[in-house]
């Protein structure tokens, strides 16, 4: 959205963020941020959702895929702030996912226009990678807790060892034993993946 | 192999010259190159899969991750009172709506609000869904009778979801659900170029692409009150009552039936956004207007706001 802030008024600031910091604190995955996301584009999802024929159910992974893929983006830089609200980019990733499930379910029936903005998101890639990073969660259940823990600071909350350190979220006093622990727990996943045939895709 | 750090490659930690010794390693080693492609993939997996599973929660729980920040104690003590207000609230309309011993219950009222198969949370038919997809509403039946007011049909399509899902978004939800008469696009308009393709947009109410469109269309047209109306309604049915208003309060009133439709929908984003006694002011000029295009909504709308 290019709504400038001072365009805001009180009346609309209902919620707990303005656009930046709305934006800021979905980059962090902040819960509160995450469900004023969902509520913002529910509507239009599951609008878009039957008018597509889908069901409610797929309505509803959509509208989780759709969040998904805008942190995502935000955090690896792909979606800047000020391009969009991070509500209308929800509402294009939701409107591309919905045309990929139609296109799979009703060949050539129905056909949603596409968004040029997210002209670079490919869903059926993603629909593909899904899967597989499914299986690689469930390959993390099968690590020790304090695998589990050390990938999710680094790879979910993206805290640097450093501040690990500092913060003794961990067990750990220094940084190597941090990174030689993961880097163990890393190579048992990797040969889980391997068992599991997962590395076949790549 | 220790001599290469895969996770520093990875992150990028490396400095160049590192960088080129490890790429040339890759080059060299395809086995090693296998490796690291594989390392890639599962981090970039995990990523994904992560962020993936706290959304999830989040968004069904509602609750998760809200973690380890205790809520104030104040608040909690407000949302009992809101818990209660709300209570009261529901048994009031329950006791006005209940047919008095021996009356026949409305044959126009749904079956669908004595099912039993209704869940808290959830649909009937999907029972722990998706709280956000599938609020729960109190039982305030649709065609409750408004005193001296033909009955007007209900509003065509719902309104939107409000943010927030305590008490008292449950109430002005419902409320809401019940007086959104949103027509459009107004009588006898027609939206000319560069507008036609928004307005054709909002009439297939497809709007975050109407709202896009508009969002386009004021970089270069930024003193517009056609631009102003179409955004101010397009907000509106987005569910940004606040925004919705401040569009359609820059718009003039040269268009005497726009303006009819202008009130209506400023009326409606102040409800949205939670000015009710300014809601009530609007639409009490709009029932005492007379020949208003919403006359009778307004009046229904402030009965129920009784």
């Amino acid at each position: 959205m290019t709504l400038r802030r001072e365009q805001l008024s009180p009346r609309g600031s209902t919620s707990a963020f303005d656009n930046q910091s709305f934006f800021e604190a979905l980059g962090r995955a902040e819960p509160a941020a995450i469900r004023q996301l969902a509520a913002k584009i529910v509507t239009g999802v599951r609008q878009m959702s039957a008018r597509a024929g889908l069901s409610p159910q797929d309505a509803e992974e959509i509208l989780n895929d759709a969040v998904v893929i805008t942190i995502s983006n935000i955090r690896e830089g792909k979606f800047r702030f000020m391009d969009f609200s991070p509500a209308t980019y929800a509402s294009g990733v939701a409107r591309k996912l919905i045309a990929n499930r139609v296109r799979v379910k009703k060949p050539a029936a129905q056909e949603l226009d596409n968004l040029p903005l997210l002209s670079d998101m490919n869903p059926e890639a993603y629909v593909q990678d899904k899967e597989r990073q499914k299986l690689v969660g469930q390959l993390l259940q099968q690590l020790e807790e304090t695998c589990r823990q050390l990938i999710q600071l680094k790879y979910f909350n993206t805290l640097r060892d450093e501040e690990i350190i500092d913060k003794q979220l961990t067990p750990f006093t220094s940084v190597n034993s941090l990174k030689s622990k993961r880097s163990q727990c890393l190579k048992k996943l990797a040969g889980l993946a391997l068992e599991a045939g997962i590395t076949s895709v790549i | 192999m220790a001599k290469f750090d895969i996770e520093a490659y990875l992150d990028g930690e490396l400095n160049p010259d590192e960088r080129a010794a490890f790429e040339a390693e890759m080059d060299r080693d395809p086995e090693f190159a296998q490796k690291v492609r594989l390392m890639q993939q599962l981090t970039g997996d995990l990523k994904v899969q992560l962020l993936r599973d706290h959304v999830t929660r989040t968004i069904r729980d509602g609750s998760a991750g809200g973690g380890k920040k205790s809520t104030p104690f104040w608040l909690g003590g407000l949302a009992l009172v809101l818990l209660f207000c709300a209570a009261g609230y529901f048994f009031l309309i329950s006791d006005r709506t209940t047919p008095a011993s021996g009356e026949t219950p409305s044959p126009q009222t749904p079956p669908s609000h004595e099912s039993p198969q209704q869940t808290p949370g959830g649909h009937p038919e999907n029972p722990g869904e998706n709280p956000i997809l599938e609020p729960l509403k109190p039982k305030i039946p649709t065609d409750r009778p408004v005193a001296g007011i033909k009955r007007l049909p209900d509003p065509r399509y719902p309104a939107p979801n409000i943010r927030g899902g305590g008490p008292q978004d449950t109430v002005l939800a419902t409320l809401l659900d019940q007086i959104w008469y949103m027509d459009f696009p107004p009588a006898g308009a027609r939206f000319a170029p560069p507008f036609d393709e928004a307005g054709q947009l909002l009439q297939q109410r497809d709007f975050s692409k109407a709202y896009l469109r508009l969002e386009l269309l004021e970089r270069t047209k930024t003193d517009n009150d056609t631009l102003r109306f179409l955004k101010g309604y397009c907000l509106l049915e987005m569910g940004q009552g606040g925004q919705a208003v401040d569009y359609l309060e820059q718009t003039a009133d040269d268009k005497p039936t726009w303006s009819e439709y202008r009130q209506w929908y400023r009326a409606l984003g102040l409800l949205l956004s939670g000015d009710g006694d300014e809601a009530k002011k609007v639409l009490e000029m709009i029932r005492n207007a007379p020949k208003h295009h919403f006359q009778r909504q307004s009046a229904k709308a402030l009965e129920l706001l009784k």
